[in-house]
């Protein structure tokens, strides 16, 4: 093409050739060929320019692709810290239920306690209450020995008695014998014994009185003997219940010592459930403390996530219109090229023409 | 005491009251040891020591034939004595109650028809407000002719080797 163009340019300058002056002519083929080279150097700065502008497109791109990368962990960013914060108050709630639960806990420790202590206070009243009907117990008993020896006294005493009664009675028919027989003799003697027999009669009537009232005493004492008896069944009967009484207490006493041994157990386990209820609801505070410290830090942190995926939007406008002007640089550059190239030709083939002339 | 009344002994024998004239009494003992004398009567006891003198004892159950009983307390022994030779009898009672009166007209004679010809020591029977008291001639109960009189009657019941032995050694006894 160049050449049809020098070809051309020979035809057109062969005319007129005589009339140009040659130091123009060397001129102007100078200043040609500085032409050319500058075009030629455009065309260089053009074709890096292009180089430059694709490495801008391509650079934009990444950086638009990066940018695109920064926003989507910055959306992650944010929504994990909104997981975390909304985590961070569902173990809030979940700590303020435990801390509820462990006061709950001291509180029914406390009841415990008091009625740990009530029980104790009881099983300590049952203790001494029984060890005091213990010693009544014993009173009694010692009371009772009083009793059993003073019945058996009382039964010897009348015994005793009942033997001079039946002396007595022995005496009364010893005598009313001899009353009888008094009276055979004097009835025998006849008139003359009539005075002696009022006498035997009276005697033969206190002997008769004298042992109606020895058989009086007697059944007397035998009631006394029967009563001394009842009171000595009745004695018995009531060491035996207390005997009994007393083993009821024991056992009591026994069974109350072993309450209170239980109760002192179930004091001690709850102490330390208390101590640890307090140490419960301190840690409980403490995370409770440093769950508001992460959400917080969440809040905080998804607000600045999204702050910066704001900023990373902005960042992704600002690189896509970099990454726009950049193509339009290229497309320049390569219109501004291809022109150069159009220049160029132009340019070496008024170059050629300007040697031929020379020539 | 007037001729219309007489002193008796009371004594009781099962159940029953018996009086017998105080004259034929000399005292009342209370049962004291009798020794038992072999082929003696089977009504009589033995013999007994009073104050010195030995004396027979008869059982006036056995005698009369009621039935035996043991004896107590209440248990004496009448001492009777007998007209003809002034020896003494012991004879056993239930009890000896007192020395009373009777009226001739409190007394009946015994009715003809509860008498036999040789059983005459039963005298006739006294009231004394509700009860009535069998008199008895005691001296005739322990006579011979009265024991004599009361075997035949024995006889129907009781064994015929005691009353052999009654009378070969009875005499002996009571003579």
């Amino acid at each position: 093409m160049s050449r049809k163009h020098s070809g051309e340019g020979e035809k057109l300058y062969e005319g007129n050739r005589k009339d140009i002056d040659h130091t123009a002519l060397s001129e102007a083929l100078e200043t040609v060929d500085t032409l050319v080279k500058l075009v030629s150097d455009a065309k260089q700065s053009a074709t890096n320019l292009k180089d430059y502008a694709a490495n801008a497109s391509k650079v934009s791109d990444q950086l638009s692709v990066n940018i695109q990368q920064l926003a989507t962990a910055s959306q992650q960013v944010s929504e994990g810290a909104q997981r975390l914060s909304k985590i961070a108050e569902e173990s809030a709630k979940n700590m303020n239920a435990l801390s509820t639960l462990l006061n709950e806990t001291a509180k029914a420790s406390q009841t415990v306690n008091s009625t740990t202590q009530d029980v104790l206070g009881r099983a300590n009243q049952v203790v001494e209450m029984g060890s005091k009907a213990t010693d009544t117990i014993r009173n009694i008993q010692e009371g009772i020995g009083e009793v059993l020896k003073s019945v058996d006294n009382m039964v010897s005493t009348i015994e005793r008695v009942g033997k001079l009664t039946s002396s007595i009675t022995d005496v009364a028919g010893q005598t009313n014998m001899l009353a009888l027989n008094a009276a055979i003799e004097a009835a025998r003697v006849g008139e003359a014994g009539r005075g002696f027999a009022v006498v035997a009669d009276a005697v033969k009537n206190l002997a008769g009185q004298a042992r109606e009232t020895a058989s009086e005493a007697e059944a007397s004492i035998s009631d006394i003997k029967e009563a001394g008896s009842s009171v000595l069944n009745l004695v018995q009967q009531s060491n035996k219940e207390t005997i009994d009484g007393a083993q009821v207490i024991r056992v009591a006493i026994e069974g109350a010592n072993q309450i209170r041994e239980a109760i002192q157990n179930v004091a001690k386990v709850m102490e330390d459930l208390n101590a640890q209820v307090q140490q419960g609801m301190a840690a409980a505070r403490e995370v409770v403390k440093g769950i508001d410290e992460v959400s917080s830090v969440a809040q905080e942190s998804a607000s600045a996530a999204e702050e910066s995926s704001a900023g990373v939007e902005e960042q992704s406008a600002a690189a896509e219109e970099m990454a726009t002007i950049s193509k339009r640089i290229m497309e320049e550059t390569e219109r501004a090229e291809s022109r150069l190239n159009g220049i160029l030709a132009e340019a070496e083939k008024l170059q050629e023409i300007l040697r031929s002339l020379a020539g | 005491m007037t001729s219309n009344e007489s002193q008796i002994v009371l004594f009781s024998l099962d159940g029953v009251l018996y009086g017998t004239d105080v004259h034929q009494v000399r005292e009342v003992r209370e049962v004291q040891d009798i020794t038992p004398v072999p082929y003696a009567p089977f009504y009589v006891e033995g013999v007994t020591n009073l104050r010195g003198e030995v004396i027979p004892v008869i059982d006036l159950r056995k005698r009369f034939g009621i039935r035996e009983k043991d004896k107590d307390e209440r248990s004496k022994i009448m001492i009777v004595v007998q007209d003809e030779d002034k020896k003494v009898v012991g004879i056993i009672v239930d009890s000896v109650m007192e020395v009373m009166s009777i009226s001739q007209n409190d007394t009946e004679r015994t009715p003809d028809i509860l008498t036999t010809a040789d059983s005459d020591c039963v005298l006739g029977v006294a009231k004394r407000g509700e009860d009535l008291i069998i008199l008895l001639d005691l001296q005739k109960v322990v006579s011979k002719k009265g024991v004599e009189a009361t075997r035949t009657i024995e006889e129907l019941a009781a064994s015929s080797v005691e009353s052999t032995m009654s009378e070969t050694s009875s005499p002996e006894i009571l003579g």
